[in-house]
């Protein structure tokens, strides 16, 4: 039962496949509820990083406070908590629904419930959250609305006739859905008079206050001046400020039971203000942690490097500077033979290591190479150690090994029918194990696979999209190891190994993966002074090979008079490219060559 | 005043071994020190292949075109006060599609703003079917001393189709004529790697050219240019309209006729007997001051560049309005003077050699480019020499690649 003074307060979410319009609704939200000024409003509004817009995908937890006066005439505190979209950020979403009493399904009323819908349903579902559903676009003329609100009532148990049809575009019916999730969603339970207690679902770093920890307050309050203790990490820290989220830290006197807000207090980096970690009164003790929390596990790790050996300090001082506020970015020094020295990074996914790369190219002006990326593997060597491997360079030589184990993940797929054999072929190349199907509607299926993590970290999801043309979703969950007979696949220029280029495989795909990236390589690599041969081996043994001719002509012949604008030109753009490439041994290789891996075609 | 200029000692019979020495000879490196350069925009046609400034020809048109060259004279002379130039080069367009009367007026004109050093280098460009007695005895009476023939081709079809006036016999016949008017030295421009160039036909070409007995020879592979007839077509067509391969084979061709011939590279594109390098060219390539008067003249002095508007009309009109007529002016900092020095001196066939610039600007060159020099000589595309650098002559047709290679690792 909540306490009455909790009454007005409403904390949900917005959950949605990606695309069916999750940044949209919340845009329309904001403007309902007059939160924003016509002039501060902008298109996602709330994904603050550049990479964020561009991409259409939120990768940060956001909040915002809203208040509405509804038609009963009460005036309400709304916090709408926006999550990531991604499965690479499952963890941090789990962590954002855990503060909020319900959600908001959104479903794109002509496509239908996606394999996110239900893996976003079933996260919601878990945190116990009152579920609104939104048909959402039912302006367009592909819409289905009654049978996409059938198919929310099968899967998501909203009765078909409660499920709101909005458009977030235009704002149809977004106030009406206001007062369905006052309505429907519970006021937040806990006791404002209990000891103060608070869980942290994300966490910013800001150049003025330090780490910002965005919290749900669970029981008791707090106040400036106070002291509080990480539970995770037993650290302490005197709270500066506390706050409600608006457009922009809006400090506040106190927070209490049942608000959303945040607090500063002091703390340096976010790896110490942890997503999921539960805040306490210091003074008292014995105080238990809230539900969820997990260390963040790195699922995919890449070797990054400087092209240019001497932006090597600034590359270590730009992931500090990342980490301090995306505490799942690990990375501890490394070196190659053939790219000297760097950063082995773990990531969350791929999507994770994408923005990392982007962001260190565009925000601190570093062009990096990304080596081949792996998952990691449990090794068993006969002497009965245990290893982790994450870089391919790593794994012991062939004698020494008793037995490997790669992670596994459990993969729901939701399809159109006739992508169905595509779909399963596709599952079958990456030696997954069939694990179930069952029909959405008559034309759409929803297929779970067991399959090796490393098979479809890499590019799964794009030759998933591809041969699906695009209808296709993915969803997936780590499920823990499985032995298999993988083995380590070197690649070979002019005779020398270039240990960034090398990749754990599993053996019965060895010669076929071996022969297309050799082709790969042979179409990234430019021509050189001398002709190269590139070569993929298992354990020194060669088993396939393409040979780069060499170049003959790269020169401007004429002479142009006095005028050399044109020779600058072109040596401006031929040095931008030298620039881009790094010298291994005497073959200059460009930076996308070392991402070949990602696009061999390995079917 | 002009005086009239002594012409450079040849030697007839080059023996075998000096073509190991590698061009340009030291004389001629001392020697070109300051350039001058005048464009004649006006052609008779244009060719197929050609984008260089130029304008239709009409009395009023040169008038216009001589109140410019006038103007901007008058404008540039100040700033070569106390200078004598090395060399002086009438390029196009084509400067012999001017009537002898019309030369004479411009080279009083030039005379009366600019001064020439004794023994300069004057070189005219000319088509060889302008090449006619009286205007041939006028450019020698002015003090021409080199001519540069356009000759592209000696086969019927490529003159054809790059849309040549002249016949195949017509530059044999100018030379000729050339030599009997006194001038000593004579080049010709010669075109190779075009869209349907054969070995075979080439070889023809090249034995017409070598049975001329020339001091020099050009050889430009063909480049294809969106705006030109030529190029459009090439371009059209889809695809590198002639493979790297095959025009890399020809350059090896041309190389080895041009050897036979007793003309040795001494840059990238162009052949000469010992002693006959072009001064003009090479105070570009070695990065040396030169003036430039006309439409789209470029102009390099003392730590500027600039450009002179490109249409004849548009440089003519800033003239008459009393403005600068160039439209792109920038003064050189220090790394791109170095960078510019690397990227013209290693196209010549001696190479980079500290002996030819100032204790400056060879001091900028080693700072930013030293340590890639060595680096280069480690990876095979550079060789040291006494005094500096130069690309290994089969990297020749390669060239871009290594200058790309240590520009991308210079300092600064």
């Amino acid at each position: 039962m909540s306490d009455p003074r909790l009454k007005n307060i409403r904390n949900f979410c917005i959950v949605a496949h990606i695309d069916h319009g999750k940044s949209t609704l919340a845009d329309r939200l904001l403007e309902v509820t007059h939160t924003l000024t016509p002039q501060q409003m902008k298109a996602q509004v709330l994904d603050d990083m550049d990479l964020e817009r561009e991409k259409g995908i939120t990768i940060k937890s956001h909040a915002i406070a809203m208040e509405w006066k509804a038609k009963d005439g009460v005036t309400y505190e709304l916090n709408l908590i926006d999550t990531p979209g991604h499965v690479d950020f499952t963890y941090e979403v789990s962590r954002a629904l855990a503060a909020c009493e319900g959600a908001i399904l959104v479903v794109d009323a002509s496509q239908g419930i996606e394999a996110q819908t239900l893996s976003n349903y079933y996260l919601a579902a878990d945190q116990k959250l009152t579920i609104v559903g939104a048909l959402n676009k039912i302006d367009l003329p592909a819409a289905r609305p009654d049978e996409i609100a059938l198919e929310i009532e099968h899967y998501a148990h909203v009765p078909a006739e409660h499920v709101a049809r909005i458009s977030a575009k235009t704002g149809f019916g977004v106030p009406e859905l206001l007062e369905q999730v006052i309505a429907d969603v519970p006021p937040p339970s806990g006791d404002p008079d209990a000891p103060f207690r608070a869980l942290i679902f994300d966490s910013k770093f800001d150049q003025y206050r330090g780490v910002v920890c965005l919290v749900r307050v669970v029981d008791g309050r707090i106040r400036a001046g106070e002291k509080i203790r990480f539970l995770s990490t037993g650290a302490m820290h005197e709270v500066t400020e506390v706050g409600k989220l608006r457009l922009k830290l809006d400090p506040a006197s106190e927070l209490h039971a049942g608000q959303v807000g945040y607090i500063v207090a002091g703390i340096k980096t976010v790896a110490d203000a942890r997503v999921g970690d539960t805040i306490v009164a210091d003074d008292i003790a014995g105080m238990e942690m809230l539900p969820g929390f997990r260390e963040t596990k790195s699922m995919v790790f890449s070797g990054l490097y400087p092209i240019d050996a001497e932006q090597y300090e600034d590359l270590k001082e730009a992931l500090a500077r990342l980490r301090l506020n995306d505490a799942s970015l690990m990375y501890e020094p490394e070196t190659s033979v053939a790219l000297g020295f760097g950063f082995r990074v773990g990531f969350l996914g791929l999507l994770h290591l994408e923005i990392i790369q982007e962001r260190l190219r565009r925000e601190f002006m570093i062009d990096l190479i990304a080596t081949t990326p792996s998952v990691v593997y449990h090794v068993l060597q006969t002497d009965g150690e245990f290893l982790k491997v994450d870089n391919p360079c790593n794994l012991p030589p062939p004698q020494n090994i008793e037995a490997i184990e790669e992670p596994m993940v459990l993969a729901h797929i939701v399809t159109p029918t006739e992508y169905l054999g595509n779909i399963l072929k596709l599952c079958q190349e990456r030696r997954g194990e069939h694990d179930g199907m069952e029909y959405i509607e008559e034309t759409r299926v929803r297929i779970a696979y067991k399959l090796p993590l490393g098979e479809i970290v890499l590019d799964f999801y794009d030759r998933l999209k591809s041969v699906s043309r695009g209808y296709a979703s993915l969803d997936y969950d780590i499920v823990g190891y499985q032995q298999s007979d993988v083995i380590k696949l070197d690649i070979m220029l002019n005779g020398e190994m270039v240990d960034a280029l090398s990749a754990i495989v599993h053996r019965s795909k060895a010669y076929t993966y071996g022969s297309s990236l050799c082709e790969k390589l042979k179409e990234l690599i430019p021509r050189q002074m001398f002709q190269v041969a590139v070569q993929a081996a298992i354990g020194g043994k060669v088993i396939a090979r393409e040979t780069i001719g060499a170049m003959r002509k790269n020169v401007i012949a004429k002479c142009y008079g006095g005028d050399i604008s044109r020779k600058r030109k072109l040596l401006e753009k031929q040095k931008e490219g030298k620039r881009r490439m790094k010298q291994i041994g005497t073959v200059e290789v460009p930076q996308e060559a070392f991402l070949a891996v990602l696009k061999v075609d390995r079917s | 005043m002009v005086e009239r200029p002594v012409q450079h000692p040849l030697q007839p019979d080059v023996p075998a071994h000096s073509l190991n020495r590698e061009g340009p000879g030291e004389a001629a490196r001392r020697e070109a020190r300051t350039g001058l350069y005048v464009h004649v925009p006006f052609c008779a046609v244009r060719c197929h292949y050609c984008h260089f400034s130029t304008a239709a020809f009409s009395g009023d048109a040169v008038e216009r075109w001589f109140a410019g060259i006038e103007r901007e004279a008058a404008m540039r002379a100040p700033l070569a006060g106390g200078v004598a130039f090395t060399s002086l080069f009438f390029g196009g367009g084509t400067p012999s599609a001017l009537s002898s009367r019309h030369f004479r007026r411009l080279w009083d004109l030039l005379r009366a703003h600019f001064t020439l050093a004794p023994n300069a280098e004057v070189t005219l460009e000319a088509n060889p079917e302008s090449a006619k007695a009286p205007l041939l005895a006028a450019w020698r009476e002015a003090g021409v001393n080199r001519l540069s023939f356009g000759a592209q081709s000696f086969e019927p079809s490529e003159l054809r189709s790059l849309g040549r006036i002249h016949d195949e016999a017509r530059p044999v016949e100018a030379v000729a004529l050339a030599r009997a008017h006194g001038f000593e030295r004579v080049s010709l421009d010669l075109m190779y790697g075009y869209p349907g160039h054969r070995p075979d036909a080439f070889a023809r070409t090249l034995d017409r050219v070598g049975s001329l007995a020339l001091e020099h020879v050009s050889a430009y592979c063909y480049i294809p240019e969106g705006v030109t007839p030529q190029g459009e077509r090439a371009l059209a067509s889809g695809g590198p309209p002639v493979p790297d391969e095959a025009q890399a084979a020809l350059y090896e061709q041309l190389s080895a006729a041009m050897e036979g011939m007793g003309l040795a590279c001494y840059e990238t594109s162009n052949f000469c007997r010992p002693d006959a390098e072009s001064r003009h060219n090479l105070t570009y390539w070695l990065r040396r001051d030169y003036l430039a008067l006309g439409p789209s003249a470029h102009a390099c002095w003392r730590g500027e560049r600039w450009g002179n508007r490109f249409s004849t009309a548009d440089w003519t009109a800033a003239l008459e309005r009393g403005e600068d007529p160039a439209s792109e002016r920038e003064r050189s900092p220090e790394a791109s003077i170095s960078e510019e020095i690397v990227m013209l001196g290693l196209r010549l066939s001696s190479g980079l050699l500290a002996a030819d610039y100032t204790t400056e600007e060879w001091a900028g060159v080693e700072r930013r480019f030293g340590e890639a020099f060595a680096a280069a000589r480690d990876a095979g595309r550079l060789e040291a020499v006494p005094g500096g650098w130069r690309i290994p002559r089969a990297h020749r047709f390669l060239a871009d690649d290594t200058i790309a290679w240590l520009a991308a690792r210079a300092r600064g």
